[in-house]
């Protein structure tokens, strides 16, 4: 068998650890660059390769240089009566369908003896017992049909969903709002629920729209261009924004904010 | 042999190392800077994000100015076709064009942004039209404001100088196509009855926007319940006899006859399905387009009428089997026979949408004294009220894109609104009856 391997010229075995006499010069070259390929040139690829998109800023999900504060929707306050933090929530239900009746006597003797017959009294006119009844009903249904004022903060949003927040939750959902209000796509525009274009606007110290721009774009050149036109529009009429409270207004006075556009509904 | 090992060593040595430096590089390069030199954390500013959803939807402002071109009027002419389709389709704002500040003749077919972003447009129609003796060209270029100032669309016809509509509905499809995903139907045809005598109805057809409106029945009697279908325009006339169903290509001869009333054809996937009272009660029957091989495919006590091409190769009709006139759906062969409407105690004259994104059925429903349309979401089951206080309004066609819904109205003529019942516009003057629209 090894004569007849010997007589083509080639041995084709695998070379054995322990036979360091078949490892040649060029099988030790090939060895070396083989390892410089899969152990350098591919990390250093990958490396330049990351550098070249962090430079590009495909791939971002956010912009960077600061730590984003997102407030989602959830958290917006709902627009309500403010409660007096020193007494339990309210959950109010209808009185009168659910009070015991003044009128039931309960025995806690499980064998109640018959009641004597002279005691048994009938009602002086049964006629206006059954109108009381009937009116009771009807103001139960009354109380339930009762539009109840929700609980929630005076300063808050209809879409709220919160009954208490900071003021700076609420400030936010008044921003939400003012922006939302007048932000108009056209009707060629399909399904939108996956568009997003996220936006940096500045809230002058004077609560006016300040400079805006896209930071991210939705692919969609209408749909960019109708957040534009909103933070143009505000800024030709020269609205002005909802003042925030103090407490927060050293958070949005003279600062940018960003505010991502989506055509989604909830 | 020692070079080698050391070779060996040094290259086991030097993949050690950059593999550590490819882990460490990106920590350091990559990173927000958040570390100092010292070790200290320096922490970034923050800053609000807050969220806005929920746009309102708006009419897509366009432009469309006066051509430019050597015929004024032709041109001129031919843009009003095109504004008309665009304000037809209640997609569009078109925006009058007298309030245009950009200098036509300078810019010619090309666009400067400024002038057009100030009047509101976010798309501009150019047009330019050249008439040489009969013949017309016809330039049109469509730019979006937001893409810039090249155009969507580019486009060249040419042609005889009567076919400048048909020119001006194209370029008008294209442009719907282009910002919907979804070609526009202008140029499809209309067909109605329409009451020219006392006891004289005859067979209209028209553009879909009014336009070219012509006779086609041969206006000796009554002669009514058009639709669309191989063999031109099909329709029913009374006779001495009773009624027979003809069409336009057999010259107003008999194409479908029998004993009693058969009218009300539509034709629906190579057959044409009528209802008939030949076995004495209306039932609805299937034939070829020759009038050979006629079928019968309901047979109930109640009253069967008014077949219609449905979804799916089924075939809609009105019945009175459950007390009053409601809608139901059958298969072709006239099985499985399905009632859609359940709202209202008289619903008749149905009308599908067949396009599968949007599964509506369009009718006329009787509410109090007099006739209004609905449509009715065959999913959502949803119920939607297109008139109301206008007059008694019926016999509703989708248009076939079902972005427009054609009626009759007694306010004085044909109507086209959207599917919400929105921008309703009259087309086409007169006493007009049950409207079909070609698919």
């Amino acid at each position: 068998m090894r004569d007849s391997i010997e007589t083509t010229g080639l041995d084709l075995r695998p070379p054995s650890l322990l036979d360091s006499e078949l490892m040649n010069s060029q099988m030790w070259l090939g060895g070396v660059l083989v390892a410089l390929a899969a152990h350098v040139l591919l990390p250093v690829a990958a490396i330049i390769s990351l550098g070249l998109l962090a430079e590009s800023g495909l791939g971002d999900s956010e912009p960077e240089g600061y730590i984003e504060e997102h407030v989602v929707e959830a958290r917006f306050v709902r627009r309500g009566k403010k409660l007096d933090p020193n007494k339990l929530p309210n959950r109010r239900v209808p009185r009168l369908s659910t009070a015991p009746d003044k009128s039931t006597v309960v025995s806690k003797n499980m064998n109640p003896e018959p009641p004597d017959k002279k005691d048994e009294q009938e009602p002086e006119d049964p006629v206006d017992d059954l109108v009381t009844r009937l009116g009771d009903r009807a103001k139960a249904f009354a109380e339930i049909a009762e539009e109840r004022e929700l609980e929630g903060d005076p300063e808050g949003v209809d879409f709220g969903t919160e009954t208490e927040a900071k003021a700076g939750d609420i400030y936010r959902g008044k921003l939400k709002d003012f922006f939302q209000r007048g932000w108009t796509i056209p009707t060629t525009l399909g399904d939108t629920s996956k568009l997003k274009v996220t936006a940096e606007v500045e809230i002058t110290r004077d609560l006016k729209v300040g400079a805006s721009s896209i930071l991210k774009r939705s692919g969609v050149p209408l749909f960019d261009q109708s957040v534009e036109d909103r933070f143009q529009q505000l800024r030709t009429l020269g609205t002005t924004l909802p003042e925030p409270p103090p407490e927060v207004a050293e958070q949005f006075l003279g600062k940018k904010i960003n505010i991502n556009f989506t055509g989604k509904r909830p | 042999m020692n070079a080698l090992r050391h070779l060996k060593s040094l290259s086991f040595i030097a993949s050690v190392a950059l593999i550590a430096a490819a882990f460490l590089l990106p920590t350091e390069g990559v990173g927000q800077g958040a570390t100092e030199a010292g070790g200290e954390e320096k922490p970034l500013p923050t800053r609000v994000t807050i969220t806005v959803d929920s746009p309102e939807k708006d009419l897509y402002r366009i432009a469309l100015p006066d051509p430019i071109g050597n015929t004024n009027k032709l041109g001129a002419w031919g843009v009003e076709i095109m504004r008309n389709d665009l304000r037809l389709i209640s997609l569009f704002k078109v925006l009058d064009h007298r309030s245009f500040i950009a200098d036509a003749q300078k810019e010619g077919l090309g666009i400067e942004k400024p002038p057009w972003s100030s009047v509101g447009a976010q798309g501009v129609v150019k047009t330019e039209v050249m008439l040489s003796g009969n013949q017309v060209e016809i330039q049109a270029r469509f730019y979006e404001i937001a893409r810039g100032t090249t155009p969507l669309l580019s486009k060249t016809y040419k042609g005889g100088k009567n076919q400048t509509r048909q020119f001006m509905h194209e370029f008008a499809n294209e442009i719907v196509g282009l910002l919907t995903g979804k070609r526009g139907v202008f140029g499809t045809r209309l067909a109605f009855a329409r009451r020219v005598g006392p006891g004289r109805k005859d067979i209209y057809v028209s553009d879909f926007d009014g336009a070219n409106h012509g006779r086609v029945s041969k206006g000796k009697g009554l002669s009514m319940l058009p639709s669309f279908g191989r063999g031109g325009i099909w329709y029913s006339v009374l006779s001495e006899t009773g009624m027979f169903i003809t069409n336009t290509s057999s010259k107003e001869k008999p194409v479908i006859e029998g004993s009693g009333l058969n009218m009300g054809v539509a034709v629906c996937g190579g057959r044409a399905y009528f209802s008939s009272t030949r076995d004495g009660n209306s039932e609805i029957y299937s034939a070829n387009l020759d009038g050979s091989d006629v079928k019968r495919l309901t047979n109930h006590p109640g009253i069967d009428v008014s077949p219609t091409c449905g979804p799916g190769g089924k075939i809609g009709f009105v019945s009175s089997r459950h007390g009053g006139p409601q809608v139901f759906v059958m298969d072709a062969s006239g099985g499985s026979p399905k009632r859609l409407t359940y709202k209202g105690d008289h619903n008749q004259t149905p009308a599908f949408c067949h396009d599968p994104d949007t599964p509506l059925l369009a009718f006329s429903g009787r509410d109090g004294g007099g006739f209004d349309i609905f449509t009715l979401n065959l999913k959502t089951g949803e119920y939607k009220r297109l008139t109301q206080g206008q007059g008694v309004n019926q016999d509703p066609a989708f248009s076939p894109d079902c972005r427009m819904v054609a009626f009759a109205s007694s306010r004085g003529g044909l109507f086209i609104s959207n599917p919400d019942g929105l921008n309703q516009t009259k087309v086409l003057s007169g006493s007009i009856s049950t409207v079909r629209w070609s698919q």
